[in-house]
């Protein structure tokens, strides 16, 4: 077995084997802990800084696998962006529940910082002990680990019931060694990672909504045979299946183009191969989580729309996820700008080029 | 590569999910090897000098779907002097040894270009690999060394008067004769069969019995022999690419029989998986797309709407472009991922048509199949051409029963 696959294995094993159902504060402690203890929550985060170290593809199928289990825990924040901005700022990794935010501004105030404003919709950021916040500030951006306990908040939730927090960040006071300035493109990266994090959870999610799809429709008789031998219903699923299959290989994409040595995804900014490989992803997988979500509440009937029956874990997520770090129109219309502007030749030579990280800007 | 943070795999059960048609989500995060990396960037460079030669001397015109429409002889030699016809086939019969993913960098780009490829297209892509798989050794020379020298072209005989969808209810029947077969049947829709070498002719040499798939055959047919008339077929375009084919007790000697008799239902599926996975199963109207990009940047003012339009249409292309991909790479592996282009081709297809649509809503013109203007006539021949996009190589309701039938295995 490769090394993607037993990481793979391992947390489809523990998220398995512990509960996942979310609890009242809508997540699962237990879960966190257990994949924390396996390294789990800090893939892909470098060592230096108390991360598990690998590559994006080793996060990717480790966030496959949690879209898959529906797993109420803040992973793509804890790997993809806290441990990315942490990575950035040279911030050791913390313990415990760790989440991300984008918000707020921070002066600094003696040998730290002081922050002000709110950030808004943090995923899990109630429960979580730590928030990585990427602040504004001058002359460029600030990130600040943020101790969240016992910070006011103002809970929210996305359409599958996810926590999205919003954090009082006033009268907030960090030392020098909690908070430092990154570069200017962060902001751009902290976007790009925050998308191909939903992407990668939503080709999980899909995956295993097909799947319900298929066993739901060859248990469920009417007019004496099972749903899956009506022809109409045999093509939703072929639907489903394509929709979930152009997901997948925009995820796939989008990994191996951020996963060019020494290129963060951020990196030459709109335009480089990760960045259209990422805006491309999310585009397709925005459109695919509708079209899977649509379909397989039709064959499921009135049974699928019932808060007892499991399928909501998957289609209210593929919902919640297709509108967080930008909606499939909003990324449309940023690659469509960078198409009108360079012509369809450069796009074309950057999605075809496996070896360049960058677009050149081709103005013409 | 640093410290994996995997500790034991734990077994679950759902580790490996029962009803998906797919390989698992690690499989396809492997990166392209460097050297075919480095080969592909090194052809794919050669194939654009060659095409921006090519249209600097007005050699060839860029057209929608022409790899079924472009036909010219000349062209094709051309591209086989560089080695870019038969790239697959081993060099001990003529061909460039190399893999399907280089092929698949070779062909992406000259559909991009819409450069006429329809003579050699159909020997290159599934001819060419049949013979290797299943024919003779006599037939391999006869026919591998001409193909990749760009000089023989094929036609596919699988479609009948009778048989569409239902390619296992051919009538076309061959019976044995002194040295060989002797075939009696009718094959339609058979692309460029009016100027191409042979064709691969799919027919009943047994009874059927229980199993509808038994009893059919695969013989090599040129088509110069006697008795085979070719009646074209115009199409809504008005130009002739169908033909009928009508075999009048056409003689197969026993050496162009394709691989075994009997098997040729197992042959003409395993053609099949090459057939659909390629990339003309999306490009065809990128030609298309490419005049409406220039259009629109012409008239230079756009709204987020048609920004939007544009974008997803090249996020869908580079999905597209990554399925097809990676089905070529693992048939290189030696797969046969017949479900997975079949779900390719229906998602590649409805992207082709999908184009036509948003290039009618963001650039309004009246299409003209005579028009000087190449967006107007690059609108007219996809418009014309579109209706077959989701019918040929099977239909979409032929995909998706293929899909269907795999997930509910």
């Amino acid at each position: 077995m490769d090394e993607l696959t037993l990481i793979a294995e391992t947390v489809r094993g523990i998220l398995g084997r512990v509960p996942t159902d979310e609890d009242a504060a809508g997540w699962s402690p237990s879960a966190w802990t257990e994949l924390e203890r396996a390294g789990l929550t800090r893939v892909g985060v470098p060592e230096e800084i108390g991360g598990s170290g690998g590559d994006p593809a080793q996060t990717a199928v480790v966030l496959h696998a949690a879209g898959y289990a529906a797993a109420p825990l803040p992973l793509t924040e804890a790997t993809l962006l806290a441990g990315r901005l942490l990575a950035r700022a040279g911030i050791r990794l913390p313990d415990g529940p760790l989440s991300a935010g984008a918000g707020g501004a921070a002066v600094p105030a003696g040998d730290g910082w002081a922050l002000s404003g709110s950030v808004r919709r943090v995923p899990w950021g109630g429960v979580a002990g730590h928030v990585a916040v990427l602040a504004r500030a001058e002359p460029g951006p600030v990130v600040a680990l943020v101790p969240a306990r016992g910070l006011p908040v103002t809970p929210g939730r996305n359409l599958a019931g996810e926590p999205r927090d919003t954090l009082d960040l006033s009268g907030v006071r960090l030392g020098g060694d909690a908070a430092a300035p990154v570069p200017p493109d962060t902001h751009e990266s902290w976007r790009l990672c925050g998308a191909l994090g939903r992407v990668l959870l939503m080709a999980g999610a899909a995956e295993r909504t097909l799947e319900m799809c298929v066993r739901y429709t060859r248990e469920r008789t009417q007019f004496g045979r099972p749903l899956a031998r009506f022809q109409a219903v045999q093509h939703h699923l072929a639907r489903i299946a394509a929709e979930t299959a152009a997901l997948r290989a925009a995820a796939q994409a989008a990994v191996l183009a951020v996963a060019v040595p020494d290129s963060e995804p951020g990196a030459g900014g709109p335009g480089g191969r990760a960045w259209a490989s990422v805006a491309a992803a999310k585009v397709r997988a925005g459109r695919a989580a509708g079209e899977i979500a649509a379909l397989a509440h039709q064959v499921h009937g009135a049974l699928g729309v019932t808060w007892e029956h499991g399928l909501r874990r998957g289609t209210t997520r593929l919902w919640a996820w297709r509108d967080e770090f930008g909606s499939e129109t909003e990324w449309a219309a940023a690659i469509g700008a960078r198409v009108a502007r360079t012509g369809p030749g450069a796009l074309w030579a950057a999605l075809t080029d496996d070896r360049l990280p960058e677009l050149q800007e081709v103005e013409t | 590569m640093t410290r994996s943070p995997a500790p034991t795999p734990t077994p679950s059960s759902s580790s490996s999910p029962s009803s998906s048609p797919f390989a698992s989500f690690a499989d396809g995060l492997d990166p392209v090897p460097p050297e075919l990396a480095a080969s592909c960037r090194r052809l794919r460079e050669q194939v654009r000098a060659f095409l921006a030669d090519e249209l600097a001397a007005g050699r060839f015109v860029p057209r929608c779907d022409a790899w079924l429409s472009g036909w010219d002889p000349d062209f094709s030699r051309r591209l086989a002097e560089r080695g870019w016809v038969g790239m697959t086939i081993p060099a001990e019969y003529g061909g460039g040894g190399r893999g399907l993913p280089e092929r698949h960098v070779v062909t992406v780009e000259l559909l991009a270009a819409g450069a006429p490829v329809a003579a050699h297209w159909i020997a290159d892509r599934q001819t060419a690999p049949s013979l290797l798989r299943f024919g003779g050794e006599a037939v391999k020379r006869r026919f591998l060394p001409a193909i990749s020298r760009g000089e023989c072209f094929f036609a596919i005989g699988m479609s009948e008067p009778d048989s569409g969808s239902d390619l296992a209810s051919v009538r076309t029947r061959a019976v044995p004769t002194d040295g060989g077969w002797l075939v009696e049947g009718r094959k339609v829709w058979t692309s460029g069969a009016h100027r191409a070498h042979a064709f691969f002719v799919l027919c009943r040499t047994g009874e059927r019995g229980a199993d509808r798939h038994a009893g059919l055959s695969q013989l090599i047919v040129p088509l110069d022999a006697p008795g085979v008339e070719i009646r074209p077929i115009r199409l809504l375009t008005g130009e002739e690419h169908f033909n009928e084919v009508i075999l009048d007790r056409v003689f197969v000697p026993h050496e162009m029989v394709l691989g075994e008799i009997g098997a040729g239902w197992h042959q003409v599926t395993s053609e099949l998986a090459v057939e659909r996975s390629g990339p003309e199963r999306f490009m065809s109207t990128y030609p298309l797309l490419v005049a409406l990009v220039e259009r629109l940047r012409a008239t230079g003012r756009h709204d987020n709407g048609e920004l939007g339009e544009l974008g997803e249409l090249f996020a869908e292309l580079l999905v597209l472009r990554r399925l097809s991909w990676s089905i070529a790479c693992r048939m290189e592996r030696g797969g046969s991922p017949e479900v997975d282009a079949a779900l390719v081709k229906d998602l590649g297809t409805a992207f082709e048509r999908k184009v036509v649509e948003a290039a009618r809503r963001l650039a309004p013109a009246e299409p003209d199949i005579t028009a000087a203007d190449p967006y107007e006539r690059l609108l007219a021949e996809a418009v014309l051409h579109t209706p077959g996009f989701t019918l040929r190589g099977g239909t979409t309701e032929i995909l998706r029963q293929i899909v269907a039938r795999a997930l509910l295995r």
